[in-house]
C-alpha cells in the first residue's frame, strides 16, 4: 500500500515536471525568434534624431524603485512631459516601493517574465553580469554609437567609464549615472561653527586639535534645553566612521572597498598596523564618550534627525540637503597621523546599473535613445529640475533654478523634488554637473568640497565586474570577511575585546582568505592596465 | 488480497474522499516543490528553466563547506535548538503537572489562560518587546539591574546573551500553549489509579512519579521524536529580527543564511543547497530518534 502511494506520487511529479519543461522550452524558442524579428522592424520605426523618438506611439513597461521620498511615478510632471515629447508611453505597473524592494527584485529575476526596461532599479554588479550572461539583459555596446550619442560622447571624454561598465565577456549590459561634480562624490566633514565659537576654539586641523575640540564639546548644553543630548562626533554607522578616519590615516577607498593601489599593487589595509592605530584612537574617543553611543545600532533616519536637530558637533554627510548648514563649515581631513590624507571619493560613474534593457523588450533601439536624452545637458535638467514653468525656471544667466518654496520647503527639499522627478534618493539615470547641481551642492557644500579637493586621489577605480564564477568566490569570501571585520571592529571600539587580540584578528582574516580576496582584485586591476 | 482491497475501498469511500483533501495538499505543497531541489545542483537560469539550466554538480555544497563561517552557522542552529529542547521541552510537562495538581477549578483556569496567552503574540511584536525590555538605556530589566547597583547589560548587543534571550523568550511564549496537550493526556488517566495509589499510602510526589508521568509517557515520547526531527529548523523570523552586527556571530543560523543568499541576493542554487543539507540532517535525526525510541520505549511514529 505504502509503495503504491509512492509510485503514484512519483508519477504525478514527473507528469508535472514534463509539463513545465514543455512550456519553458517552447517559450524560449519563440522568444528569441520574436526578438530578432522585432529588432529588424523597430530600427526603421525609430527616428534617428530629434523628437518624437517614434512616430507611432509605443509603450515601454518599466521596472524600478519608487524611492522613499518620491511620489508615484505616473504623477510626476517629468514623466508626463517626457511621454509627450517622445511619443513613448510608459507603464509604471512594476515600479515598486522601497520597502522590501530587494526581495521583490530577486523574485522578479526568477520569474522569466520581464519588463522592457530597468530604470532606477538598483541593479548590482553581480546581477548585471549574471543576468547579462544569461541573456536576460541585452548587450548595448553595438547600439551605443548610433542610438546613444550623448553617452558615447561622455565615454570618449572619459574612457574610465568604459572600464567601469564593461562586463568580463566584453559586453555592456547596463548604463551608469555620471557624476561630473566632485562635490557629489564624497562625504564632507561638517563641524559646528557656533559650538566652536562658544567654546572659543578654532576649526581643528590636526588630530590633536580634534581631540581637544571634542573634549570641549562634551557635556556642554549648547541648545540649553536642560538635557545632555548633544553628541561631539557621530556618523551614520560605525563602519562609515571607520572609513572616514581611514582616510585620515592615509588610506584610500579603491574598487569601492577597503583596498588601495600602490605602484601597481593592490593591497588591503584591514590587517595593517596603522588600521589598528586608527581603531585604538577611535576606542579611546569612544571610551571618553566623544563618539555617539548609538552609532552601532542606530538607523539612518535617526542619524539624520540628530543632524537636522543641530545635535552633532562633527559628522559626515555628502551635502547639506538634510540639515541647516548655516552653523556648519566643511573642513579637511585631519593631519598628524599620516603623510597624506585621502578623501574616499567615488568614481565619475558613481552608480552603475541605473538603466538596462531586457530581452523581452521589442524596441531596444527606441529604449536606448529614450534614456540617452537624460545624459545630455538639456535632458539632465528635465530629470533634475522637472518641467519649466511648473517646477523650475531659468535665471538671467541661463542657469536652471527650482521654483520658490522647493529648496526651503519645511518637508525637506528631497521630499519636495521627489514629487516631480526621480533623482532624490540616488540611483537615477542622470548626469550631474556644475550646471544642474543646485539642490545637492549649495554654496556651503561647494565650499566644503574646496577643503577636500586636495585630498581626492588621482585615480579612482570603481568596483570591477567579475565573471559569474569569480563573483561566487568573491561573495563567499567577502561575506565572511565583512561579517568578521564588522563585529570585531565594533567590539574593539567598544572595548569589549582587547587590542592584545589583534594578532588573532589578523590571523582569522588570513584564515578566511583575505589574501585570496585581494589577489582577485589584483587580477582585475591587471586586466585594466 | 486484491478483492478485499476493492471491498475496503467501496465500503470506506467516505473516509477515503476525506483523506483525499490532505493528500492533495501534501502533493501540491510538499511534493511538487521538491522538484525544485535540483536547483541545488544547477546554475539556475530562469530563461532556460529548471531542466535546461547548466548542471554544476556539488559546486554550491563545496562553496558552503569552504566558507569560514559554516561551522559557526551549523553550531548556532544546532545549539539554539538543543538548548530549546533541554530547557524548553520539560517546561510544558512541568506546567501541566502543576496545573493538574492544583485545587480549585477557577484558579486553575485563570492560570492556564495566563500562561498560554503569549502564544498569540506575533513574532514581530515579540521582538519589538524584547528590544524595549532589554534596551541598555531604557529597558525594564536594566533599570532593575541599575537599581540593584549592577551595570547595564546589552543583552541583544552581544554574542554572549543572544541564545539565552532566544531560548528563554521562547519558553515564556510557548510553554503554556504546549502544555495543553499534556493536560489533555493527564485528564485521560483513570482516577481510580490515583485513588488506589492514595490507599497504598503514596504521597503527592509519589503519585506524580508513579501515576501521572507513566500515564503521559507515550505523549512525551511522540512529541520528543517530532521535536528532534526539527532540530535544524528554528524560527527564522525571530532570529532574523533579533540579529544585528554585534550579535551576528551567535545569531546567524541556517535559515537566515538561506534567506539572505536566496531571496536577498538571488543565489538560488546556493540557498537551495544549504536548505537541502539542512533537511537531510533533519530527516536523518528523525529516523535515528524513532529507531532509538522503538528500541527503548517501544513507542514509535512508524
Amino acid at each position: 500500500m505504502k509503495k503504491k502511494w509512492l509510485v503514484s506520487t512519483m508519477l504525478c511529479v514527473s507528469l508535472i515536471a514534463g509539463c513545465l519543461t514543455g512550456c519553458g522550452g517552447s517559450r524560449n524558442e519563440s522568444g528569441t525568434a520574436n526578438d530578432k524579428a522585432a529588432a529588424g522592424k523597430t530600427a526603421d520605426v525609430v527616428n534617428q534624431d530629434g523628437f518624437p523618438i517614434v512616430n507611432e506611439e509605443i509603450t515601454l513597461r518599466v521596472f524600478g524603485q519608487q524611492g522613499a521620498v518620491q511620489q508615484p511615478w505616473d504623477t510626476m510632471s517629468m514623466w508626463k512631459k517626457y511621454q509627450e515629447m517622445t511619443n513613448i508611453k510608459l507603464d509604471f505597473t512594476d515600479v515598486l516601493s522601497a520597502e522590501g524592494y530587494d526581495e521583490k527584485k530577486s523574485l522578479m529575476w526568477a520569474s522569466d517574465e520581464y519588463d522592457d526596461v530597468f530604470v532606477r532599479a538598483f541593479l548590482s554588479n553581480s546581477e548585471i553580469v549574471k543576468y547579462g550572461s544569461m541573456g536576460i539583459l541585452i548587450p548595448l555596446e553595438d547600439m551605443l554609437e548610433q542610438y546613444a550619442p550623448n553617452m558615447s560622447k561622455h565615454i570618449k571624454e572619459n574612457p574610465a567609464i568604459l572600464s567601469r561598465i564593461t562586463a568580463p565577456d566584453g559586453h555592456i549590459y547596463a548604463l551608469p549615472a555620471l557624476i561630473d561634480l566632485t562635490a557629489a562624490r564624497d562625504e564632507k566633514f561638517w563641524i559646528n561653527k557656533s559650538w566652536l565659537e562658544k567654546v572659543g576654539m578654532e576649526a581643528p586641523k590636526s588630530i590633536e586639535d580634534l581631540e581637544k575640540v571634542l573634549r570641549a564639546f562634551k557635556d556642554v548644553d549648547f541648545n540649553e534645553n536642560g538635557t545632555n543630548d548633544e553628541v561631539p562626533m557621530s556618523a551614520s554607522d560605525a563602519q562609515t566612521l571607520i572609513r572616514r578616519f581611514a582616510g585620515v590615516w592615509g588610506h584610500q577607498w579603491q574598487f569601492d572597498t577597503w583596498l588601495e593601489v600602490k605602484d601597481g599593487k593592490v593591497t588591503t589595509y584591514l590587517t595593517d598596523d596603522s588600521f589598528k592605530e586608527e581603531l585604538m584612537w577611535l576606542h579611546d574617543m569612544y571610551a571618553e564618550g566623544l563618539i555617539d553611543e548609538e552609532i552601532f545600532t542606530q538607523e539612518y533616519a535617526k542619524y539624520i534627525s540628530k543632524a537636522s536637530g543641530q545635535l552633532l558637533g562633527l559628522f559626515f554627510n555628502q551635502a547639506d540637503d538634510a540639515f541647516d548648514s548655516t552653523d556648519y563649515i566643511g573642513i579637511a581631513p585631519f593631519t598628524g597621523v599620516a603623510d597624506n590624507q585621502y578623501v574616499q571619493s567615488a568614481p565619475i560613474a558613481r552608480d552603475n546599473g541605473v538603466f538596462a534593457i531586457s530581452c523581452d523588450c521589442k524596441y531596444p533601439e527606441a529604449a536606448l535613445r529614450w534614456i540617452d536624452y537624460f545624459y545630455s545637458d538639456e535632458g539632465s535638467i528635465l530629470l533634475r529640475y522637472g518641467v519649466e514653468g511648473e517646477n523650475m525656471y531659468f535665471d538671467e544667466t541661463g542657469h536652471p533654478r527650482y521654483n520658490d518654496g522647493i529648496l526651503d520647503s519645511p518637508n525637506g527639499s528631497g521630499t519636495e523634488i521627489g514629487k516631480f522627478t526621480i533623482w532624490p534618493g540616488g540611483g537615477a539615470p542622470q548626469l550631474v554637473n556644475e550646471m544642474n547641481c543646485e539642490a545637492i551642492a549649495s554654496a556651503n557644500t561647494l565650499a566644503a568640497q574646496v577643503a577636500l579637493d586636495p585630498h581626492v586621489p588621482k585615480d579612482i577605480y570603481s568596483a570591477p565586474l567579475f565573471t559569474d564564477e569569480v563573483n561566487d568566490r568573491v561573495s563567499v569570501l567577502w561575506t565572511d570577511i565583512e561579517s568578521y571585520m564588522k563585529t570585531t571592529t565594533a567590539l574593539l571600539i567598544r572595548g569589549e575585546e582587547s587590542f592584545d587580540e589583534w594578532d588573532t584578528y589578523v590571523q582569522t582574516l588570513k584564515d578566511i582568505g583575505i589574501d585570496e580576496w585581494v589577489s582577485i582584485y589584483q587580477e582585475a586591476y591587471d586586466k585594466l592596465q | 488480497m486484491k478483492k478485499s482491497f476493492r471491498k475496503t475501498v467501496i465500503s470506506k469511500w467516505q473516509l477515503l474522499v476525506m483523506f483525499l483533501v490532505p493528500l492533495i495538499w501534501y502533493i501540491v505543497f510538499c511534493y511538487v516543490p521538491m522538484y525544485g531541489i535540483q536547483l541545488a545542483f544547477r546554475n539556475y537560469n530562469p530563461r532556460l528553466g529548471y531542466l535546461d539550466s547548466p548542471w554544476v554538480g556539488l559546486r554550491y555544497f563545496q562553496q558552503f563547506f569552504s566558507s569560514y563561517y559554516n561551522r559557526d552557522i551549523i553550531w548556532n542552529t544546532v545549539s539554539i535548538s538543543l538548548y530549546s529542547i533541554l530547557f524548553g521541552f520539560p517546561m510544558p510537562i512541568l506546567l501541566a503537572i502543576i496545573l493538574n495538581e492544583l485545587p480549585g477549578i477557577h484558579f486553575k483556569k485563570i492560570l492556564q489562560n495566563l500562561t498560554y496567552v503569549p502564544h498569540f503574540i506575533s513574532t514581530v511584536v515579540l521582538c519589538g518587546m524584547l528590544y524595549l525590555f532589554l534596551s541598555p538605556q531604557y529597558g525594564v530589566l536594566n533599570t532593575f539591574l541599575n537599581f540593584l547597583g549592577v551595570e547595564s547589560v546589552g543583552f541583544l548587543e552581544s554574542n554572549k546573551y543572544f541564545k539565552a534571550v532566544y531560548v528563554l523568550s521562547d519558553i515564556w511564549q510557548e510553554s503554556g500553549w504546549n502544555s495543553v496537550i499534556y493536560i489533555a493526556a493527564l485528564a485521560g488517566i483513570d482516577p481510580e489509579l490515583y485513588e488506589a495509589a492514595k490507599i497504598d499510602g503514596a504521597g503527592r510526589l509519589k503519585r506524580i512519579i508513579h501515576v501521572s508521568l507513566p500515564g503521559i509517557t507515550p505523549t512525551i515520547v511522540t512529541l520528543l521524536i517530532l521535536r528532534i526531527g526539527q532540530v535544524m529548523t528554528i524560527g527564522f523570523e525571530k532570529a532574523y529580527l533579533l540579529q544585528n552586527d554585534l550579535n551576528i556571530r551567535s545569531s546567524e543560523i541556517i535559515s537566515t543564511l538561506v534567506y539572505k543568499q536566496g531571496i536577498l541576493q538571488g543565489n538560488y542554487g546556493y540557498a537551495t543547497a544549504v536548505g537541502l543539507f539542512n533537511s537531510v540532517i533533519n530527516l536523518t535525526l528523525i529516523i535515528l530518534t524513532n529507531k532509538i525510541c522503538k528500541k527503548y520505549f517501544e513507542i514509535s511514529l512508524w
